[in-house]
């Protein structure tokens, strides 16, 4: 029964588990579909390894791998790992966009290292791996595919035709190649290589490369004998280094299963073991000193014979000597092998690059064994004699194959420009053509992701250029493209943004810890993971000035940082680090031409960033990088000075910008076999890992000291050197790890506060609006705690004071003296004259009426005739007069004022007259106090009625005043007795006589006794109280009243009655001119009737004299003009 | 001190009970035929005869006090004031000395009394036909060439000329006379007649007590 190892613990597991029993973690991974659309965009499928007969279809001889997106394409692969995909699609068909891109969410990255962790199990159960393949299959699963036969396609050997075939063509063959779960057209798409392939622009430029590299069968005959030895020889004995995830145990038995030093060259074999006991992957370093470039000398280096080379330099790799340096350098010695080179020239960030950009075969060469140091049993697959020395050393770690597997940079490299001729199959030497068959039951390290993404390149670009590339450098082509191309994409071009690897597009997300998990697996197992270069990353040569280790590596400081950063920056610094690596003293010379063509084209900053040990390596690259790009193809030189040029550019920044790779970068995020290096470190410092599954937020391997995982007796100078200058800045560089201000530029540039509000600006300046405490700190634009209200002040005062000019002062003093002048009294200029118009009419007037009425009263003239008319009232009180009882006294009332006597006396003359013509007592009363005088004077003065002799106490009595008012006179209208019991006249009357009995009272006993009353009265309130108090105690004794003439209109209605209250009337001086004309006698009426009608006369005359003038006068004041009264 | 508020309250009460008590005792004598309420009516007008007298008196005294004032401050109206003292004190002093029926004082009155106040008469009548002249120099109003037409016509209606009367004249005097006026007279002698018993009934209520208190 097949085990699974547990990509966390590391521990082994049935096949048949989903789970592991042991941690609990997920076995299988997840893995997501992929939209038919996105076929394109796929990478050629991983050709895997040869098929197990019993279990999957012969695949193809020959013919480019199928296409990853080819839907429907029969899987070969193992039932398991079909089950697996299936799974991978159930699970994970969601997380396809609807453009048929992938998303680099977690499960798909999870699904994606789980994806290639998966087909390394599948290929660990097919024992027999291509032999060939030992040296690409950790690095790149899909690259170096076993191919015991030679292709259909001549020129390219079958694993490296998988990686370049045509769509259609790699539809076809890519299921005989592939599991089950890895034909079908959902999980092609899941492993994460494939995720960033497809975002990645580089695949444009593998289109690009596509069509100038046609396959070309005839190539076949270029591959170097040693290297066609070895694909012969691969499929059966050399596991698949990527293949060791079945037996993590194993791999930790036989901790470092390097291969045998017979069975590989001697330049593999001398420094190799260094590097892989120290953790470090050398492979790494030659990969990142190994430039895309380099490798594709081989094309050109097949139309020339490879040259003879000594014994542990293939061929091929002679073949690739620069011609520049004229002679090659010797080995290098044995402190500066290889591995020892790799381990000194690891920085992490051109480790990581090395990944991506290295080819297969580099990274099975930096690995010494092709394979991963967990899978010791495809180490010693390996024919020892297939393989250069330097490759065979020892202690070559797994992750060295996996680190060139890092897609991107060498890739682009590799890939050259457009029109160059591709490289003949007969370049590539013949180890390379050597399918990698991971052994069947050998522990088969996990397929790393670079490997899975080689195998999805999109069918069409794949098959642009199958045959160009072998399948190690194919599969790579869409990591390395888009890993490369997206450097410069980041700084903020849309394109190459979109075209950026998923794990580099989620710098922000946060890997899931299944992903983690997962890398954290692969990483024990010794395959490459994306962020298993955190390991490194203390090496990069940017970082000597903080160089990584172990207890400077933060985890959390590991986690916040993303991984993409550092591959990013690995990617940039493994251009040239590759170089240098691979012309290490254990590299071929060719590869150290490389790496100091490629010193020479790195810029001076860089180099004095280099710790020492890298520039000594560098010097030792010289010669194969100059001969390296002289024997690469033109169109992947055009390439890698492209890509050299971007690179360079951005490494600079990059390693600036990178304060603390390790405590950046998270785990999950790092390439396989840094991930599996670090958890591997990790465990065997701690020992106490492999219970507890890696926590991709804790690396274990940044936790353990360095010492621990690498024997300080077996670090080789360089590296010591490394650790010593590492120490120093590492500290100084935990502070300011996290200050944004030291962010990559690149990563400045992925940051959409950064575009949104760049750095220096006003709103994001530093010190501006930003918190200072609580936890908003550091946070700008935020609304302040506190309110404003609080922030009381006392009110700024302000100046009253108006500002007045003087012109202005002016005006104000001209203003004042026109009002003081308005203001002041004129005095009058004439004096009012003493006698005025109105004094002169007056006198007049007064004159005029005096004269009117005087002269006729004085001259007695009766000129003027009686009024002919008899009023009625008066009418009346004639008949009453006439019609009294002889001998009854009528009761008369002196009611009026003196200064009416004249008037009274001339109304009431004639009918006093008349009574006493009558002979009828009278009684006189009065409710005035002067009305007792005025009686006697009225019988006194008038001379008609001093002739008839009326005397008091014989013909008249007069009782005086009666006092009290209304009162009084209702009290003698009640009682007339006890009211005047003494009377007025009391000289006239006899002492002691009683007044009620003289004539004129005797009889009476009260009012209604009296034959009638005569109210003589100029006041209405007088004559109301007659007729109201007297009148209704009357009974039948009329009332009769003589009044003035202004008081008779308000006597009438008493009069006009329907029962009179007053019976008769007599009004004035006409009414007693009136009365005397019936009576016919002439009287004092008459006596004042001319002065009277003159003096009405005259006051009529008056009024309408005065009337007209008046009238006149106003008419004039109307015809006038208005005059305004200002011109007056 | 506290005393002389208590006290003037009560003679406040005491005042409007006699006054309130009095009143109706007078008005239930014009209302109901009671020989002993009518007498007693009658003793209270007596009263009130009496207390009129005295009230005359009362105000002359107060006449003269006042008078005596403008004498004694002196003054333009000190001499009119003067006269005005001495001659009610004669006539008051003759009256009471004589008697009112005494030629002295009748004299005083005939030849004093009674022509000057004719003779304010007079100087109205003067007045009145100036003010008449000059009505519509001064205020020509509608209503003033009303008033002067309607008195215009009144006058001419009332007096009678050389040759005779003008009947149309005297007819429109006497309309004017009977109804015009007569209409306005029974407006003021009916508005009058209202006043007083509202008057009477707000003595009788107590509301209105023109005694004081």
């Amino acid at each position: 029964m097949n085990e699974i190892r547990c990509p966390m613990c590391g521990k082994p597991n049935p096949d048949d588990r989903e789970e592991c029993r042991y941690c609990g973690a997920r076995l299988i991974p997840l893995v997501a579909s992929q939209a038919p659309e996105e076929a394109e965009y796929r990478p050629p499928p991983v050709p895997t390894e040869p098929e197990p007969p019993a279990e999957e279809p012969a695949a193809p001889p020959a013919g480019p791998p199928p296409p990853a997106a080819s839907p429907g394409a029969p899987a070969p692969q193992d039932d398991w790992l079909s089950a697996l995909r299936h799974e991978g699609d159930e699970d994970d068909d969601s997380s396809f966009g609807d453009t048929g891109e992938l998303h680099m969410d977690d499960d798909e990255e999870d699904a994606e290292s789980a994806g290639w962790l998966s087909r390394i199990e599948g290929e660990e159960e097919e024992a027999p791996a291509p032999t060939e393949d030992y040296l690409s299959a950790p690095a790149q699963p899909g690259g170096l595919q076993p191919d015991p036969e030679p292709s259909a396609e001549e020129g390219l050997p079958d694993w490296l035709e998988s990686g370049l075939e045509p769509e259609d063509t790699a539809g076809e063959k890519a299921p005989d190649r592939r599991p089950d779960w890895d034909a079908e057209p959902g999980f092609e798409d899941v492993p994460s290589d494939a995720l960033e392939t497809r975002d990645i622009p580089g695949l444009s430029f593998r289109e690009e490369a596509g069509p100038a590299q046609p396959p070309d069968d005839s190539s076949e005959g270029d591959v170097p004998d040693w290297l066609k030895q070895i694909r012969s020889e691969a499929p059966s004995d050399q596991p698949v280094p990527g293949e060791e995830t079945p037996a993590p145990a194993a791999a930790e038995s036989t901790p470092e299963p390097a291969p045998e030093p017979e069975d590989l060259p001697e330049w593999l074999t001398r420094p190799g073991g260094d590097q892989e006991e120290a953790g470090i992957p050398p492979d790494g370093l030659e990969t990142r000193d190994i430039p895309g470039p380099s490798f594709p000398a081989e094309p050109q280096a097949a139309d020339e014979p490879p040259p003879a080379e000594p014994a542990d330099v293939p061929d091929w790799l002679q073949n690739l000597e620069p011609p520049r340096p004229p002679a090659p350098e010797p080995p290098v010695p044995e402190e500066e092998s290889p591995g020892g080179l790799d381990t000194q020239e690891i920085p992490t960030l051109a480790f990581e690059a090395d990944q991506e950009e290295s080819p297969e075969w580099l990274k099975g060469i930096d690995d010494g064994t092709g394979q991963p140091p967990e899978a010791p049993e495809p180490a010693a697959a390996v024919p020892p004699t297939d393989l250069p020395d330097w490759m065979t050393q020892e202690g070559l770690p797994a992750e060295g194959l996996e680190t060139r597997d890092i897609p991107g940079l060498s890739f682009r490299e590799e890939a050259g420009p457009p029109g160059e001729e591709p490289p003949a199959a007969g370049d590539v030497p013949d180890w390379l053509e050597q399918p990698e068959p991971p052994g069947e039951g050998e522990a088969e390290p996990a397929v790393p992701p670079e490997q899975e993404m080689g195998a999805e390149l999109p069918a069409d670009e794949a098959g642009a250029a199958p045959a160009e590339l072998p399948d190690w450098l194919a599969e790579q082509v869409p990591t390395d493209a888009v890993e490369t191309l997206d450097i410069p994409g980041l700084s903020g071009d849309e394109e190459a943004e979109a075209a950026a690897p998923d794990w580099l597009r989620g710098v922000d997300t946060p890997a899931s810890e299944e992903t983690a998990a997962l890398e954290g697996a692969a990483a024990a197992a010794g395959f490459p993971q994306p962020g298993s270069f955190d390991d490194l990353e203390g090496e990069t040569p940017e970082e000597t000035e903080q160089p990584w280790s172990p207890a400077q590596a933060e985890p959390e400081a590991a986690d916040d940082v993303p991984s993409e950063a550092f591959e990013t920056k690995d990617l940039s610094g493994m251009a040239f680090d590759e170089e240098g690596v691979v012309e290490r003293a254990d590299t071929p010379e060719w590869l150290k031409e490389v790496k100091s063509e490629r010193i020479g084209a790195r810029p001076e900053a860089e180099d004095a960033e280099e710790p020492e040990w890298m520039e000594a390596g560098e010097t030792d690259r010289e010669g194969p990088v100059s001969m390296g790009r002289e024997d690469l193809p033109a169109w992947l030189r055009g390439l890698q000075e492209v890509q050299e040029e971007a690179i360079s550019d951005v490494e600079d920044e990059l390693l600036e910008d990178i304060d603390s790779p390790v405590a950046e970068t998270p785990e999950e995020e790092l390439p396989g076999w840094l991930a599996e290096l670090r958890a591997k470190t990790g465990a065997e410092a701690a020992g106490v890992e492999e219970t507890e599954p890696p926590s991709p937020a804790e690396p274990d391997i940044e936790t353990q000291p360095e010492e621990e995982v690498i024997t300080p007796g077996e670090l080789p100078n360089w590296v010591s050197q490394m650790r010593q200058e590492a120490g120093k800045p590492e500290s100084a560089a935990e502070e300011p790890e996290l200050e944004p201000a030291e962010l990559p530029g690149w990563l400045r540039a992925m940051r959409p506060v950064d575009a949104v509000e760049p750095a220096g600006t006003p709103g994001a300046g530093a010190g501006q609006d930003m918190e200072g405490v609580g936890p908003l700190a550091g946070l700008s634009g935020i609304l302040p705690a506190e309110p404003e209200i609080t922030q009381t002040g006392t009110p700024a005062t302000f100046s009253m004071r108006v500002g007045v000019s003087k012109s202005q002062y002016d005006h104000v003093a001209l203003l004042k003296e026109l009002i003081k002048d308005e203001a002041e009294v004129e005095p009058q200029t004439r004096p009012e004259p003493i006698i005025q118009t109105h004094h002169i009419l007056r006198w007049a007037i007064a004159l005029v009426l005096i004269l009117a009425v005087g002269i006729p009263a004085l001259a007695g003239l009766e000129s003027t005739p009686g009024p002919e008319l008899v009023p009625p009232e008066t009418l009346a009180v004639g008949n009453l007069v006439g019609s009294l009882t002889q001998g009854r006294t009528v009761l008369v009332s002196f009611d009026y004022q003196p200064g009416l006597s004249a008037e009274m006396e001339a109304a009431g003359a004639a009918m006093i007259d008349h009574l006493m013509l009558l002979g009828t007592p009278m009684t006189l009363v009065s409710t005035s106090p002067t009305g007792p005088a005025l009686a006697e004077r009225f019988f006194a003065s008038a001379p008609e009625l001093r002739a008839h002799g009326y005397t008091h106490g014989e013909q008249y009595v007069n009782l005086g005043y009666i006092p009290g008012g209304a009162a009084g006179l209702l009290n003698f209208a009640l009682s007339p007795r006890r009211i005047f019991p003494i009377p007025f006249n009391l000289a006239g009357l006899p002492e002691g006589s009683n007044v009620w009995a003289t004539p004129p009272l005797q009889g009476v006993q009260q009012l209604s006794d009296f034959e009638m009353v005569v109210v003589l009265t100029d006041d209405l309130n007088s004559a109301r109280a007659w007729i109201e108090q007297v009148e209704p105690l009357l009974g039948q004794t009329p009332l009769v009243l003589i009044t003035s003439a202004q008081t008779s209109p308000l006597l009438m209605p008493y009069y006009e009655n329907d029962t009179p209250q007053v019976e008769g009337l007599i009004s004035g001086v006409p009414g007693g001119m009136t009365y005397e004309r019936l009576t016919g006698r002439s009287g004092q009426a008459r006596r004042y009737w001319d002065a009277f009608n003159n003096g009405l006369m005259l006051v009529n005359l008056l009024i309408l004299v005065g009337g007209a003038l008046s009238v006149g006068l106003f008419l004039i004041r109307l015809r006038e003009p208005v005059v305004p009264e200002e011109s007056a | 001190m506290m005393r002389l508020p208590i006290l003037s309250r009560a003679l406040s009460i005491v005042s409007a009970a006699i006054a309130i008590s009095t009143g109706i005792v007078v008005t239930l004598g014009f209302f109901v035929n009671f020989a002993e309420l009518a007498n007693l009516r009658l003793i209270f007008l007596e009263w009130a005869v009496l207390l009129a007298a005295i009230a005359l008196l009362v105000g002359l005294v107060n006449l003269l006090r006042v008078h005596l004032n403008k004498v004694r401050d002196g003054g333009a109206t000190a001499f009119y004031s003067f006269v005005l003292v001495v001659g009610m004190i004669a006539t008051f002093g003759l009256g009471m000395f004589f008697g009112p029926d005494h030629p002295i004082p009748l004299w005083i009155f005939n030849n004093i009394q009674i022509p000057v106040e004719t003779a304010l008469m007079a100087i109205l009548a003067v007045s009145l036909a100036y003010a008449s002249a000059r009505l519509l120099h001064r205020r020509a109003t509608v209503f003033a060439v009303v008033f002067l037409v309607t008195t215009l016509f009144v006058l001419l209606g009332t007096g009678s000329y050389p040759w005779g009367e003008i009947t149309l004249l005297v007819e429109l005097k006497s309309w004017i006379s009977r109804v015009p006026a007569t209409a306005g007279a029974r407006g003021i002698l009916l508005g009058v007649a209202l006043g007083t018993i509202a008057t009477g009934l707000r003595v009788l209520m107590g509301v209105d007590r023109p005694y004081g208190g």
